[in-house]
């Protein structure tokens, strides 16, 4: 029934809902994730008698959030891109303030090196020369294991990133499953849509989306599946699946995220292509390998060169000289899937040819099929393939489906060693008959400094360094820019969703004023209406 | 465009980092006086600091083996110089030997000084340079090359020594006592055959040795002191041919001193550009980054008063 308390009453309640509202808009004006949300009120049904429709106040229909759901996936998709380019760039500065230092020490470490040889072969009969030979020499082994230490521990530290990105990924995975169910069963009840825990979940799914690329779809009224990659689900409504970590079939000693079912672990960090998870794997493929690769090709052809041409020497007892240099044979893995126990080896043929890459040989039950990988580039035929100077082959009888990773230069830097530590070692000498005077070979080692050792003869090996240098500090310079960038795109994203769903506190004010004058004037209403009352009691007590 | 609360605080804070992140780097870059503290502030500039480090260091090596060039070559210079006055001195000698009005005694005072003149000539073959190797004995530098006045002593062999004093420019050191020591000479017949100075000088301390008992003997004796004199002359000028190759080795060093100080100096103003820091232009970009941090600063000031609670 139309009556003035009815409808003072509904308005008081339709004030005191709005500015509870506004308040909490207030209140969590700064929490993470939270979405404004909005009052709809709508008339009562009116009242049909006498001919007449009256009104009967007001009700709250529903408390809305102000939301998007693709203002809320564009945000994810760039945060997503963000934390890739960034994770990245920080990797890439930190290579790049490793090759600030180190670069210019192992140019140093190997000028002077041949600059002893050179002070050596002027003052031939001095054994305080041809110690600083070896001093030099060993000064280069340290500046190639410095190199390597620092590899190793760059690759360390990736896998625990790894290890920590996929528990994030496995915790928030299951809250969001558990708030999944949260929400299913609030949803079920009548009491409208539940926004604080939509606004949670949206959190959890941001928070998720810097970790690695995801895709959501509805399911129900409430519900949600989230999935990685290509089809790999994460979260299906109230289940979550955790990923797990397993060695890398590609790069040894890598740990990359995969995923166990009954038939056993396999990897999907092919799959993974944005967030944390995916800024490592790229930082891993484009940058730290190559780059280790390309520092473990200095090492390797420094090597080779140096020996070839100190065995062409002799020594201080007239012997033809040995190794200089030590660098571990190249590093050769039969993959875990071969059925059968073939293993593969791998010699140098031409030094000059040699290339920073790994290359992975395939036997397909008729030929064996070579690939370079860093460019793919394939070669088959017979079991002694040749590429980039190097000989590969399979020892042992191979089944259709084997494969094996040839790493030639990956742990050149690590193994590089001086191979002599007594100056009599040391093969200077062009013949055997001549004195001490006869220089003849370490004028020949010296020469080497400016020898083309590289690239089929055609650089040098400071050419060689000064270009890997100008490729890291590229490779850091671009990722900064690209940073720079991203972070546009994502702050613009993040300016349009925030416009659409951030509290504006200037806006509530204005709200709270407008509910309070409401609240006042609903209970002026009811005052009026009580007076009324009062009035006809006054009225009806005289009679 | 509906603005957040949240908006002016997200933006200025993120503006403020970033001015900060770039004062720290011109900071840094200030207090190094370099511009390239890192490969990816200049990649290429880096690549070419390594290129121009690695030449700056090999034209250093390239002075240095040239400063121990010239001090070898100078003490070759000044002992075949010596040498060369020696066989002038011995040459004098002869020339008073060969006087008709020469007595005995006077012969046996001239043997003595020839006997000193020779063991002088052994002490200069057998000179060493300031680190102690032997300056004549080819490749054999630690072995005494002539040690005995036997003509057919030589103990060292005919190896060169080379030295790369310059990019491409190499020079040879140790001249083998053998080839001062031996000479060619083309006697009054017209033939040419190789002598030795000691066994000249031998034949010459015989015949002083010798009493002129005849007229035979007295003719013998002016003929062999011809011999001996034109032999000598053929000795100095063999010894002033290898000394003027020692003084064309010094002129070779200097001239490459100077090629490779000329081109360290280019390699050092490279590296400089490259490398090093513009003070006026930095200082210059660090004022206006510091006023545009200010003017932020000054914006957030006048933002965060700049809400209508403050004025219900």
């Amino acid at each position: 029934m139309a009556s003035p308390l009815s409808n003072g009453v509904s308005g008081l309640l339709a004030a005191q809902r709005a500015i509870a509202t506004s308040s909490h808009n207030v209140a969590n004006a700064n929490t993470p994730g939270f979405t404004r949300q909005q009052v709809i009120n709508a008339t009562r049904n009116p009242d049909r008698a006498n001919g007449l429709t009256m009104g009967t106040g007001v009700t709250t229909e529903s408390i809305q959030r102000i939301h998007s759901e693709f203002t809320e996936s564009r945000l994810r998709s760039s945060a997503t891109e963000l934390n890739r380019i960034d994770t990245i760039n920080g990797l890439n500065a930190r290579m790049d303030n490793l090759f600030a230092d180190a670069s210019s020490g192992l140019n140093t470490a190997q000028a002077n090196f041949y600059n002893a040889i050179a002070d050596a072969s002027v003052d031939p009969s001095s054994p305080v020369a041809r110690k600083a030979v070896l001093a030099a020499a060993d000064e280069i082994s340290r500046r190639f294991s410095f190199f390597d230490s620092q590899f190793s521990s760059m690759q360390q530290e990736l896998n625990q990133k790894v290890e920590a990105s996929v528990s994030r990924i496995n915790q928030l995975a299951t809250s969001i499953a558990e708030l999944n169910q949260t929400i299913s069963s609030a949803g079920n009840t009548s009491a409208g849509s539940p926004n604080d825990l939509l606004d949670k979940r949206d959190q959890l799914l941001a928070e998720l989306a810097e970790q690695t690329s995801i895709a959501t779809t509805r399911t129900g009224n409430y519900g949600l599946n989230v999935t990685t990659g290509t089809g790999i689900t994460l979260v299906s409504n109230g289940e979550a699946t955790a990923l797990v970590t397993t060695a890398s079939n590609e790069v040894p000693g890598d740990l990359v995220a995969a995923i166990a079912t009954d038939s056993g672990v396999t990897p999907i960090n092919d799959q993974l292509s944005g967030g944390i998870l995916g800024g490592i794997n790229d930082f891993r493929r484009e940058t730290l390998t190559t780059t280790r690769n390309e520092v473990g090709l200095l090492a390797s052809v420094f090597a080779i060169n140096l020996n070839e041409q100190h065995a062409q020497g002799f020594d201080a007892e007239g012997l033809a000289g040995g190794n200089l240099f030590n660098i571990g044979a190249i590093s050769t893995h039969a993959s875990s899937s071969n059925t059968s126990s073939a293993t593969a080896r791998a010699d140098v043929t031409d030094v000059s040819q040699l290339q920073a890459s790994d290359y992975q040989m395939r036997f397909d039950g008729v030929e064996y099929t070579l690939t370079r990988l860093t460019d793919n580039q394939q070669i088959s035929g017979g079991n002694n393939l040749i590429m980039d100077g190097i000989a590969f082959s399979v020892d042992g009888t191979a089944n259709a489906g084997d494969s094996f990773l040839f790493r030639p230069t990956a742990n050149s830097a690590g193994s590089f060693s001086t191979a002599i530590s007594n100056i009599d070692r040391l093969a200077f000498a062009e013949t055997t008959t001549a004195g001490v005077g006869d220089v003849g070979n370490a004028r020949a080692l010296a020469d080497l400094q400016a020898g083309q050792l590289f690239d089929n003869r055609q650089t040098t090996f400071a050419q060689k360094l000064a270009g890997l240098v100008t490729t890291v500090g590229g490779t850091a310079e671009a990722s900064s820019l690209q940073l720079d960038s991203m972070r546009q795109v994502w702050q613009f994203e993040q300016d349009q969703h925030d416009s659409l769903s951030g509290v504006n506190l200037d806006e509530e004010a204005v709200n709270l004023v407008k509910y309070q004058q409401a609240y006042e004037a609903s209970a002026q209403v009811i005052t009026v209406a009580s007076r009324l009352f009062d009035t006809l009691i006054g009225t009806l007590g005289r009679l | 465009m509906r603005i957040s609360s949240n908006y002016f605080n997200n933006r200025l804070a993120s503006q403020m980092m970033g001015s900060q992140t770039r004062l720290a780097g011109m900071q840094e870059q200030i207090a190094a006086g370099s511009k390239t503290l890192r490969p990816s502030d200049d990649p290429v500039g880096a690549g070419q600091a390594i290129l121009l480090r690695e030449a700056e260091s090999q034209l250093t090596q390239y002075q240095r083996s040239g400063e121990r060039a010239e001090s070898i070559l100078t003490s070759e210079e000044s002992a075949l110089a010596s040498l060369g006055d020696l066989i002038v001195s011995i040459r004098g000698l002869v020339l008073q030997a060969n006087n008709d009005t020469l007595g005995e005694s006077d012969k046996a005072s001239i043997l003595t000084e020839l006997n000193t003149n020779k063991e002088d000539v052994l002490a200069l073959i057998n000179s060493t340079d300031v680190n102690g190797n032997y300056l004549f004995s080819g490749s054999q530098v630690d072995a005494k090359p002539w040690p005995t006045a036997d003509p057919n002593g030589y103990q060292g062999d005919t190896g060169k020594r080379t030295v790369t004093i310059g990019p491409g420019n190499t020079i040879n050191l140790g001249t083998a006592a053998l080839e001062l020591m031996n000479f060619s000479h083309t006697d009054a017949t017209g033939t040419n055959t190789t002598v030795n100075l000691l066994q000249t000088i031998e034949a010459i301390e015989g015949h002083l040795a010798t009493p002129i008992t005849d007229a035979q003997a007295h003719v013998d004796y002016h003929a062999a002191m011809d011999v001996a004199l034109g032999e000598l002359t053929s000795a100095q000028s063999n010894i002033s041919l290898h000394r003027s190759s020692a003084g064309y080795g010094l002129s070779e060093i200097d001239r490459s001193r100077e090629n490779n100080s000329d081109s360290t100096f280019q390699i050092q103003t490279e590296l400089a550009r490259v490398e090093d820091l513009d003070y006026a232009e930095a200082i210059t970009r660090m004022e206006s980054e510091l006023a545009s941090l200010q003017a932020l600063q000054a914006t957030y000031s006048r933002m965060q008063n700049l809400t209508l609670f403050n004025r219900l």
